[in-house]
């Protein structure tokens, strides 16, 4: 009975025997627990982010993580080192096996034409994504932040896009760009039959036309992340600004967006791996095409692979993927993040 | 002294001026950007509704109305049994993302020691990967094993690609609630499994519910796995339905629309009628 007090008092709620139930837990002397469970009840959320002690010695069994540990060995790390090795690896004849060729495959890539295009035009895109797709969230958030009637109706419409799928949006668009389409309809309407064209159809527009589609599809997802981001600064530390006598932009450049430095670090590190990896959207609007100039690093390596069925110059550009997205995600955090902190 | 709080006061006055004044032209800049996203969406949903040439005669019309399109969309893209399939992969990979990913994000942030350290670093890493270094090999292997079009497998896929990014987020929460609970359902004897899903899960739903949105929506729109593991299988998704339906009627675009309108509708639904929490589990995401 007066176990059953102590209990009460260390916040225990689920009322189970102690004894019975400690003692098949592990051996430990019930004393031993208790009093450190009461010792440890008052600062238990004041321990260090690994200082898991009770919970970590008496109960946490490798069962908890052995399940993903093997599925992801077996789906993710095994192909992916399985993939790196095929990049050393070529084929002399079509169908003959796969023989070790050292970096051959690398140093095709700077011969390769429609590599080298696919580097250029993934890099644009994303710089796209970066810039366009992040400075107009941040323009949109900044407009419905401040309260007016119709800001859920329209957050809700520009964020939509956002959450469907990206083949489609994809088809959408190749609609609205094709010669017989929207746009193109639209400025015969308004006396602009000159400015008509196939925009999916010629080089020099065709990947702008996919990069508006980016932007169109996921500025919303900016400036939900931004709009997030301004909820969490407090509405007087501008308030202060603007009686020092701070003007907009001045209060925008040195209190808003400093304080947005977290929102900002998302944005910018999504719509950098998102426009990296860039293949839906392309495989929709244009396919690659026309030639190779929209072709991405991403429908390359899909295209060399699955399609040409060359499997080793499709892992090597794999790997330069890889690498890429890599190195490009870390330097950007680390140097956001340092500027977070200033 | 006076004179510079009449001053203060003027800037501020003419402050709330300039704020009528854009206070007007926001909202309407607004409704013009707005219009880049109403006219694509009304197109989308009136030229599916319309036969036809309709969408390259007269776009913006709403002449020649017909359900006919729908029903070719429907029975010629197989879109039924694709929302089933994707529906099937899309609940049986969160469940297992869930059931396994849970337990393991937990496993991270409370169990001391170095070889913790080194399995969150690991399941960190894969964040960065792109599936394309892998692809390969699973297909090839996939071929081999005769697993190809096994929904299971596509699960288990899924599972996988999705497992850093939950144990990711879920240990990040974990590190920040308090043990006192756990202590005490320790001390009352309980054991891992009833640890685990009595005490601390309950505690879990807001970082839950984030990745069941986010990591749904991303399988539900994927593309390219099911595009190559369910070929030539009964089974598709209705990505690669559409992506079919696509190629199979290319020109005819009123066609083309009444099928993506039928493959994003069950997403759209649920998007408008959960659009707060949605918003929450993209914002949760963020700050995880």
């Amino acid at each position: 009975m007066s176990t059953e007090t102590d209990q009460g008092a260390t916040g225990a709620t689920t009322g189970l025997d102690p004894t019975g139930g400690l003692g098949s837990t592990s051996g430990r002397p019930l004393e031993h627990h208790a009093t450190r469970a009461i010792t440890t009840a008052g600062s238990g959320s004041k321990r260090g982010p690994r200082g898991g002690g009770l919970v970590s010695r008496s109960v946490l069994s490798v069962w908890f993580v052995l399940p993903a540990l093997v599925i992801y060995l077996v789906f993710t790390i095994v192909p992916v080192i399985s993939g790196t090795g095929l990049a050393f690896t070529q084929r002399t004849d079509l169908g003959s096996p796969l023989e070790f060729v050292g970096l051959d495959n690398f140093a095709r890539v700077f011969t390769d034409q429609v590599a080298l295009s696919s580097f250029g035009n993934t890099l644009i895109l994303t710089a796209i994504a970066c810039i366009v797709q992040n400075g107009l969230g941040l323009l949109l958030a900044l407009a419905l932040h401040r309260a007016f009637r119709s800001r859920t109706l329209l957050r809700t419409l520009f964020f939509a896009p956002a959450i469907l799928s990206p083949l489609v949006i994809g088809y959408l668009w190749q609609y609205l760009f094709s010669t017989t389409g929207a746009l193109n309809w639209v400025l015969g309407a308004v006396g602009l039959e000159s400015w008509q064209r196939a925009w999916l159809g010629e080089s020099s527009t065709a990947i702008w036309a996919v990069g508006f589609t980016i932007v169109w599809q996921l500025v919303g997802y900016s400036m939900v992340i931004y709009l997030a981001g301004l909820q969490g600064i407090p509405p007087e530390v501008n308030e202060a600004a603007q009686l020092d006598g701070a003007t907009a932009f001045q209060r925008f450049r040195y209190v808003t967006f400093p304080l947005l430095a977290p929102a900002n670090t998302i944005c910018l590190t999504l719509s950098l791996i998102g426009g990296l990896k860039l293949f839906d959207q392309v495989i929709a609007l244009t396919g690659g095409g026309p030639g190779y100039a929209t072709e991405t690093l991403a429908t390359n390596v899909y295209k060399q692979s699955f399609i040409f069925g060359d499997d080793g110059y499709g892992a090597a550009l794999a790997v330069i993927l890889t690498i890429v997205v890599t190195v490009a995600t870390l330097a950007q955090m680390w140097i956001l993040k340092r500027r977070e902190q200033h | 002294m006076s004179a510079s709080i009449d001053s203060t006061r003027e800037r501020v006055m003419e402050r709330r001026r300039a704020r009528g004044l854009s206070a007007f032209l926001r909202p309407t800049g607004m409704w013009i950007v707005c219009l880049l996203y109403v006219v694509p969406l009304y197109l989308f949903v009136s030229l599916g509704a319309r036969s036809g040439d309709a969408s390259t005669t007269n776009p913006f019309g709403l002449d020649a109305l017909t359900g006919e399109n729908f029903q070719t969309a429907w029975t010629d893209g197989a879109l039924g049994a694709s929302l089933v399939n994707t529906a099937v992969i899309t609940v049986g990979s969160l469940i297992l993302i869930i059931g396994i990913g849970a337990p393991a994000g937990y496993w991270v942030a409370r169990r001391v020691g170095r070889t913790s350290r080194f399995i969150g670093v690991m399941f960190l890493f894969g964040l960065l990967l792109p599936i394309q270094l892998g692809l390969l090999p699973l297909y090839r292997a996939l071929v081999e094993l005769g697993l190809i079009g096994n929904l299971g497998i596509m699960m288990l896929y899924y599972l996988a690609q999705n497992l850093p990014f939950a144990v990711f987020l879920i240990a990040g929460f974990s590190r920040g609630l308090p043990q006192a609970f756990e202590e005490a359902a320790i001390i009352d004897g309980a054991g891992p499994t009833r640890l685990f899903w009595w005490v601390v899960f309950p505690l879990l739903r807001p970082v839950v519910a984030t990745i069941v949105i986010l990591q749904g929506i991303s399988i539900w729109n994927d593309f390219l796995a099911p595009l190559l593991f369910l070929s030539g299988s009964g089974y598709q998704t209705v990505t690669v339905s559409v992506f079919s339906f696509v190629g199979e009627y290319t020109a005819n675009w009123n066609l083309v629309f009444a099928g993506l309108l039928i493959a994003i509708l069950p997403l759209l639904i649920a998007y408008f009628l959960l659009q707060r929490h949605i918003v929450e589990g993209f914002e949760g995401g963020v700050r995880g």
